[in-house]
This record gives C-alpha cells, structure tokens and sequence, in this order.
C-alpha cells in the first residue's frame, strides 16, 4: 500500500511540474497567439479593400450586424475600411456550405460605389491540387472590377469581357459555385444594407 | 440525420485509416491476419468509444471550467494510457488467446493516433456528446473494416511470388496505397 | 557506442522511418509538400531533444513501475509547449500541420527513444541520440515530401520547376500518393541493401 502511494505521489509530482511549466508558458505566449491571430484576419481585410498597412479597419456595430445576419444567415463579419477619415469600402465575410468537402469561407471586398475591389478565400478543406486552386490568383482575380448590381454567374468558356461571368476551374467547378454563392451573398447585403 | 452524415464520413469518405491517416501503426503491423485484425479492430473500437466520451468531458467539464485548454494533450494522453491499462488487463483475463495473439501491439493503442486524433477531432468540430459517440462509433468501423480488408489481402499476398525488394512493407504500403485510391472513390459523397 | 556512431545511427542505420517504420502516421500525413515534411521533421526533432534530455536527467529519479506514465507526461509537456510556440511564432507553418502537432505526442519514435535509450544513458549521449533521429526522421520526412511535391505539383519547396504545360500526377498529394511514395522509397531502399549484401 505504501509503495503505491509513494508511486501516485511521484507520478503526481511530475504532473505538477510539467503543469507549472505549461501554465508560465501560456500566459507568456497566451497573448502573442491572439495577435498573430487578429494580424492574419485585420491583414485579409485591407488586403481584399486593398488598403495599406496603416488604413484602419472596424466592425459594423454588433446590433446592425445582427441585424444583417437576421435577413441573411451566411453572413459572419461586417468590417468598414477607412483611408484617413472617408470610408473606402466594406469587407464582407461569408461562408457557404455547398463546397465539395465543407464550407467554405470568402471575405468580399467591396467599394462604396459598388464595385467588388477583390475577393479572398479564407477557409476551406478543398482537394489539393483541384478545388484547392480557388485561392489562386488565377481565379480570384477574375472577381475584380465586377458590379454589384448584378448576380455573378459561373460559366465554363472564357467570359465575356465586362459582364458580370466568372470562368470556373477545370475539375473544380462544386467548389468555384460555393466561392460564387458566398460573394453574392457578400453583394446582395451590400446592395440592401449597408449603402450609407 | 446528421449523425448518419458523420457515420458516412468517418466511415467511408474519411477513412480514418485510407484518408485521414491515423492508426496507421496498428494498421500495418497486425493485419497479417484476419482474425487477430479483427480482434485488434474490437478492442480499438472499445477504446476509441470509450476514450471519446471521457475525454468530451473531461474537457467540457474540468478543461473549459478553468480555463486550462493548454493541458489538453496531457489529459487525453493520460486518459488513454490509463483506458488501454484497463483494457489489458480484461482481455487477460477474459480472453487470454486474444492477449497473446495481439502481444505488443494491445498496450500500443495507447499510442494509436486514432485514439488521440478522434479525441481531438471531436473538441475540434465542437461535436455534442451525442455526436461524439456517433463520431467514435464510425470511426472505429472505419478503422475495422479497413485492418480487416487490408488483412484479407496481405493473407493471399503471403502465398504469392512477391520480388525481394518489395517483400514485407513495401508492398503492404504499395497494397493500402490502392485500397485508399479506392475509398478515394467515395470523396464525392453526401448525405442530405 | 562512441557518441559519432550514435549520432550517425538513427540517420542511417536505425533511420526512424525507413529502417524501424516508426511514425508512420506524420510521414504519411503531412509530407504533400517538402516545407510542411521538413517543419514536422524539425517540430518531432524539437520534442525528441527535450524528451530525451530530461528523461535521461531524472532517469534516476523515476522508478519503474510508472516509467510510461512519467515518460508520457514529459513528452506530452514538450509536445504542448512546440504547439504553444508553434501557435505564437510560426502560423503558417502551425496551420499546415494541424491536427498533427498534437499527434506528435504519440508518435512511437519518440516513445521508443526514451524507453530503450534516454532512461539508460547519460544527459549528452541521450541528446546526440535525440540529435541523430530526429535528424533521420526530419531527413526521410523530406525526401518523402519533395518527392510528392515534385510528381504531385510539380514544384519543390514551393519552386515551380516544370511551368505551365507540367500536368502533374495529383494522387501523389492525395492519400494514395503518400502510401505508394513510402513504399517505393523503402523498396529502393531494400534493393539497395541486397546488392550490398550480395556483393559483400
């Protein structure tokens, strides 16, 4: 009896330890995490308004936010983009479902006169190699220039030339529709919403 | 519904062993044959089952409680450890066959990925406890079926005229290698 | 064992993966690419090095009959600190690897190392040991890495190699390719070995 309670409290001595050590290491490390964390999404943001560095980026208020998610529930985050004191446009966050192994999340960078100044994939479980290639440039660029007003629509031959058509990927075309709901989603809170 | 969407996928669409790779170990070192694969497959599911619903809460209700998340790999680790203890010692005494069929590779589980990796996965997709059982079972089934079919293979393989490079792993490795272009097949597939 | 031929051991000899077929589950899982089979390499090593240093240290201390236990909680405190530090300092790299930095917990080689080694040898020779496979396993998860990376993307460390008209072999970055890339690898290997073995 007694070996096992001396087994139990060396064991539980190690335990200790090594719990001590992690502890001091999170709380070093704890807020690091949270700003590489927030670095990457502020980063995606002015990236898809192209902003530089030290234009400022803000949520919507929370009740307006609710308020858009209420109408459209694909909708995660409402961020204004500021250059000085104008707003220069809106980054969108939405996700969709519909993408060949999940959801897949885009945030829509959109201009106060309407125009999308670039898209940006933020998340996805996609096949390497195939629909893995919508966070390419090859077909995220193609989302720049197009006019909110109209639905973009995907087509499988070259699109043509300022309509509001997105070619898809060969072999990828579940994922490029989920990228395509997921900015029109981004443009019809646009169009309703947010135009001040 | 949707737990028949979660039995799918750990089962066929991600394989656990085939496409998400984990319990690969256990996977190539006890399936040269049927029965003690299959036998390795039992006690797995045992432990994946169980090991599963204690860790969920132990993480829901100690981890999350006081804030110390960072702990979770020890915790898990420790809960598994002390499960395949367990375990051994109830296969000895009920089945002493099955313990020495299985030998070295039963107190393994412990380092089995499967285990960990399902523990992990279930707190990662924020899974209710009802989920993580479903989550568990289909993995587990997954993890069986893919040990005893793989088993199957490497039986009729041993009776063949392998070349001498490829005797042994090289040509289990080449045989899982197809088996997951076959499961591969079912990437496409949902359940609505 | 003089302290090069340890060194040199788990390299060649007792290589990780492709002598003792430990660790197969990150060698298989995270070598799509060269730089994510080199960072797991490097992150294995990391633990590896501080496993074997502190179990050798306290190898004294622990008594037997709770060595696994004890063995278990030391690695799994360095497997939580790389995360930890992963997280803080390399993003990236901690996004590729996923679910499989917490793995490293329960990756054989490192289990295997302190229980046939670190708890038998002195603190410098555990770490040279440490040095040496974690060096083998960081080697052979490379090698494995740009091999699929090459034929599945036709690039090497991200390097485009071949250009546009390159239609590269997918499966070799999706799970089969992992599986037949291994086993060739050690087929050659073995290959290798048979000729020497003839010859001599």
């Amino acid at each position: 009896m007694r070996e096992v309670i001396k087994l139990g409290l060396i064991l539980l001595l190690i335990c200790a330890v090594s719990a001590v050590v992690l502890g001091l290491t999170n709380w070093l490390t704890g807020d690091g995490i949270i700003e590489v964390e927030e670095n990457l999404s502020s980063e995606a943001r002015k990236g898809v308004l192209k902003l530089s560095d030290t234009d400022i980026v803000k949520s919507i208020d929370e009740q307006s936010l609710k308020d858009i998610q209420a109408e459209y529930e694909n909708v995660l985050e409402v961020y204004e983009g500021y250059t000085g004191n104008n707003l220069a446009g809106y980054a969108i966050k939405t996700v969709d479902f519909g993408g060949y192994a999940g959801a897949i999340e885009v945030i829509t960078g959109i201009s106060t006169d309407g125009k999308i100044i670039s898209v940006k994939v933020v998340n996805h479980k996609e096949t390497p190699g195939l629909g893995a290639n919508i966070t390419g440039e090859g077909f995220q660029s193609q989302f720049e220039g197009k006019n909110t007003q109209e639905e973009i629509i995907r087509t499988k031959v070259s699109p043509k030339p300022d309509s509001s058509e997105i070619q898809a990927l060969g072999g990828a075309t579940i994922s490029c529709d989920s990228v395509i709901r997921a900015v029109n989603t981004a443009r019809e809170v646009f169009n309703t919403g947010l135009l001040k | 519904m949707e737990f028949v969407a979660i039995l799918v996928s750990a089962i066929l669409v991600n394989n656990f062993v085939l496409a998400r790779f984990l319990g690969i170990c256990p996977f190539l070192g006890v399936s040269k044959q049927v029965e003690t694969a299959f036998g390795m497959g039992m006690a797995v599911t045992f432990v994946m089952t169980l090991a599963s619903i204690i860790t969920y809460l132990i993480h829901r209700l100690v981890l999350v409680n006081l804030g110390i998340e960072y702990l979770q790999t020890i915790a898990f680790i420790l809960v598994i450890a002390s499960l395949v203890q367990f375990v051994e010692l109830f296969v000895k005494k009920a089945s002493p066959g099955l313990y020495d069929a299985l030998g070295v590779y039963l107190p393994l589980i412990t380092t089995n990925c499967a285990v960990l990796g399902l523990a992990i996965l279930n707190i990662q997709e924020k899974y209710t406890l009802m989920k993580t059982i479903t989550h568990a079972i289909g993995a587990s089934i997954g993890f069986m079926i893919a040990i005893v079919l793989f088993a199957g293979i490497r039986e009729r393989l041993a009776l063949a005229d392998v070349p001498e490079c490829l005797k042994g792993f090289p040509i289990a490795l080449i045989t899982a290698g197809l088996m997951s272009v076959a499961f591969l097949g079912f990437q496409g597939l949902s359940v609505l | 064992m003089s302290l090069l031929k340890t060194f040199k051991n788990g390299i060649g000899k007792e290589n990780p993966v492709f002598v003792q077929l430990l660790g197969m589950c990150p060698a298989l899982a995270v070598t799509t690419t060269a730089i994510d089979g080199m960072g797991m390499g490097l992150a294995t090593t990391a633990v590896l090095l501080g496993s074997n240093l502190v179990i050798s240290l306290m190898r004294n201390f622990i008594p037997d009959k709770i060595r696994i236990p004890s063995f278990i909680v030391v690695i799994a405190t360095f497997v939580t600190l790389i995360d930890m530090l992963m997280n803080a300092y390399a993003i990236n790299l901690y996004k590729s690897l996923g679910l499989f930095i917490p793995l490293i917990v329960v990756n054989c080689l490192i289990l295997g190392r302190a229980e046939s080694f670190a708890s038998k040898n002195k603190p410098f020779k555990s770490i040279i040991d440490g040095l040496g496979m974690g060096i083998g396993f960081t080697l052979a998860l490379t090698i494995l890495g740009i091999v699929r990376e090459l034929f599945g993307a036709g690039s090497v460390f991200g390097l485009d190699l071949f250009g546009k008209s390159f239609e590269p072999a997918l499966i070799m970055i999706l799970p089969p390719g992992a599986f037949i890339a291994l086993g060739i690898l050690v087929a050659l290997l073995n290959w290798f070995k048979n000729k020497k073995a003839t010859r001599a």
